[in-house]
């Protein structure tokens, strides 16, 4: 596949793991055009560069203490040219939810290997979302994996197909495998997670509480 | 022996003088006790000598305070605080009833039994204001680390107690001058102690502020102590592992997820979540096989079930999971909490295996998953091929359960 690479600024307060993780990126697909520590120097450097992708860490110093989300906030207006993809040690759902909700295209974990990661950023600039299978499970608690009958009505629910996509992904199945297994095609998959992601970032934040209330996360 | 004369916490009677004095001199606090009461009987010394001894000996936190390591002191101050105070309280009052009951029998002994005419305008006021300064007193130790409620209640303990010695002090006056000058006299002294309060008040809350200032910086250094003590006992160890490890990566890998682990429930764990559920109790099961084998097992679950009718589901996903690390490597676990069941998915991405090809005599497979399953009323499916292994449990929940999953359940 010869592609013009994908451009990338990373964001993450360690600098060592911004270095490990340039060397881990497939040099031949992303290009890496800048980096950034904090949310300040974050938000000017992917408004003078104009990359395809920034991979954000959720945890970031500066700013008015918002972290990576405020620094997707902040950007808003280069969407959809300029992608967000989260990456984060943090296993909190609130961490994970609020930079998805401010507009990250997908979450995958630091200890995710490099051609995953390579693969996840490709992804994430060719419009797609990147549902880690950690991720998948928060969507499922928060939107609940019960029968529509006894939810609110209001709330924008997922169907039953996007579930199904939601619970393969969490067993670990990657797109492929989940269009396999569903006698569907890749795309309609990405369609779907595409959907559930939609969701997620208009879901309106009564639910959310409510969800993150339940689990006592607030 | 002990090296400074302090008040222990433990072991008080009134207000801990004799324990105290008894440790520092390393005699039987019996011994101690018996001498404070019979000075007391003798000629009344024995109280002055305790009212004196309780005044300026510095009760055991007070002394850890101000002798250094204050982080620790306070730490156990305010986790022992709830179970000493309630005992010293009680009896303490028990004591000063006691006390008092003693007194009025000697002084009534006194009376009929040697007939000597006692001046109960003058007794009376006296033996007024002495309850009024123990009962003051007895508050003062334990007035510090008090929680809300209790502190309302020794204030007005306080508060008594200082009406008790008022009225004593009041009543005594009365017996020397006339009603009259009384009354001007209490309004002079009103009127001075009203412009003293106005001068000093200022003072007073400065003071106040300084020292509310000092405890919730001792606090916060606690609080530091004690992330400091876990980072200590647990990071700092690892890294010095893995320094010494170097050379065996496997070791490395194990030790860096085990200590990632560790942290993440110091970090991220909820104290008031309940335990044993679902979640808690796969993540358990991840967490030995990692330590054993090596291999990262990523568990994710949705929803929420607690009970004993888990234990076959989770026993099978566990080989399901022992078997993954053993033949292929990472594994990935789903767990789903719903009303009507409990489903678990035991995915790897190993070369896969031909499930007819396992000998009879073979018994992880057939027996610890599949049988176990089947047993207790559920089904196990194992999906085998280029892509991995999965392993799908199914448990329905228990018929007589049926209330309890689903309230166990949460979305």
């Amino acid at each position: 596949m010869n592609r013009v690479p994908v451009r990338v600024v990373i964001v993450d307060d360690h600098a060592i793991f911004r270095t490990g993780l340039k060397a881990d990126l497939d040099p031949s697909a992303i290009q890496v055009v800048g980096e950034a520590g904090d949310v300040d120097s974050a938000v000017r450097t992917i408004h003078e560069v104009r990359p395809d992708v920034v991979l954000l860490d959720v945890h970031l110093p500066g700013g008015r203490g918002g972290g990576g989300a405020e620094v997707a906030a902040a950007c808003q207006e280069l969407a959809p040219g300029v992608r967000f993809l989260a990456i984060s040690v943090s296993d909190a759902a609130e961490d994970v939810v609020a930079v998805i909700r401010a507009g990250a295209r997908g979450y995958v974990t630091k200890t995710i290997s490099g051609a995953d990661v390579s693969d996840a950023v490709q992804r994430v600039a060719g419009g797609d979302a990147v549902f880690s299978p950690r991720l998948a499970g928060f969507v499922l608690d928060a939107f609940g994996t019960a029968d529509v009958a006894v939810r609110d009505e209001e709330l924008d629910l997922l169907s039953a197909r996007e579930l199904e996509v939601m619970r393969l992904i969490a067993r670990g199945y990657t797109y492929k495998e989940a269009a396999r297994e569903l006698f569907i095609s890749v795309r309609t998959v990405e369609t779907h997670v595409s959907n559930v992601l939609r969701k997620l970032q208009l879901s309106n934040r009564h639910e959310l509480t409510r969800w993150a209330g339940e689990r006592g996360l607030l | 022996m002990h090296s400074v004369l302090t008040r222990p916490a433990e072991g008080r009677v009134v207000a801990g003088v004799c324990a105290g004095l008894a440790r520092y001199l390393g005699l039987p606090t019996g011994w101690v006790r018996a001498g404070v009461v019979a000075l007391t009987l003798l000629s009344g010394v024995g109280v002055v000598f305790y009212a004196w001894l309780w005044i300026f000996v510095p009760d055991e936190h007070e002394a850890v305070l101000t002798a250094g390591d204050p982080v620790r002191g306070a730490a156990e101050q305010v986790r022992e605080a709830p179970v000493r105070l309630g005992g010293v309280l009680g009896q303490g009052w028990q004591v000063i009833f006691g006390v008092v009951l003693l007194g009025v029998a000697a002084v009534l002994a006194l009376q009929l039994g040697a007939g000597i005419r006692m001046n109960w305008g003058l007794i009376g006021p006296v033996a007024v204001v002495l309850l009024g300064i123990a009962l003051a007193w007895l508050q003062l130790d334990t007035l510090r680390d008090a929680g809300r409620a209790a502190r309302t209640g020794r204030i007005s303990s306080l508060a008594l107690g200082l009406l008790l010695v008022m009225a004593g002090v009041l009543a005594l006056a009365a017996g020397f001058v006339g009603t009259d000058e009384l009354w001007l006299g209490l309004l002079v002294a009103g009127v001075i102690v009203a412009g003293v309060v106005l001068v000093a008040a200022p003072w007073v809350l400065k003071a106040w502020r300084d020292a509310t200032a000092k405890t919730s910086a001792l606090a916060v250094q606690t609080e530091r102590a004690e992330i400091a003590a876990h980072l200590h006992d647990s990071v700092l160890q690892t890294l010095a592992l893995i320094q010494k490890n170097a050379d065996t990566p496997s070791t490395v890998v194990r030790l860096a997820r085990a200590q990632e682990r560790d942290l993440r429930q110091y970090l991220y764990q909820d104290p008031s979540r309940p335990t044993g559920t679902l979640t808690d109790r796969l993540e358990d099961l991840a967490a030995a096989i990692e330590d054993d084998h090596g291999q990262p097992i990523e568990v994710v679950t949705v929803g929420s079930a607690t009970g004993p009718w888990l234990d076959p589901v989770l026993q099978a996903s566990r080989e399901a999971m022992l078997n993954g690390v053993r033949h292929a490597g990472p594994v990935q676990v789903y767990a789903e909490a719903r009303p009507e069941a409990v489903e678990v998915f035991v995915k790897d991405r190993g070369p896969g295996f031909d499930l007819s090809a396992i000998p009879a005599d073979r018994l992880g497979i057939r027996e610890s998953v599949v049988g176990r399953m089947e047993r207790a009323g559920g089904t196990a499916r194992i999906i085998t091929g280029d892509g991995g292994t999965e392993v799908r449990l199914h448990l329905p929940v228990p018929a007589q359960n049926g209330k309890n999953g689903e309230e166990g359940r949460q979305g």
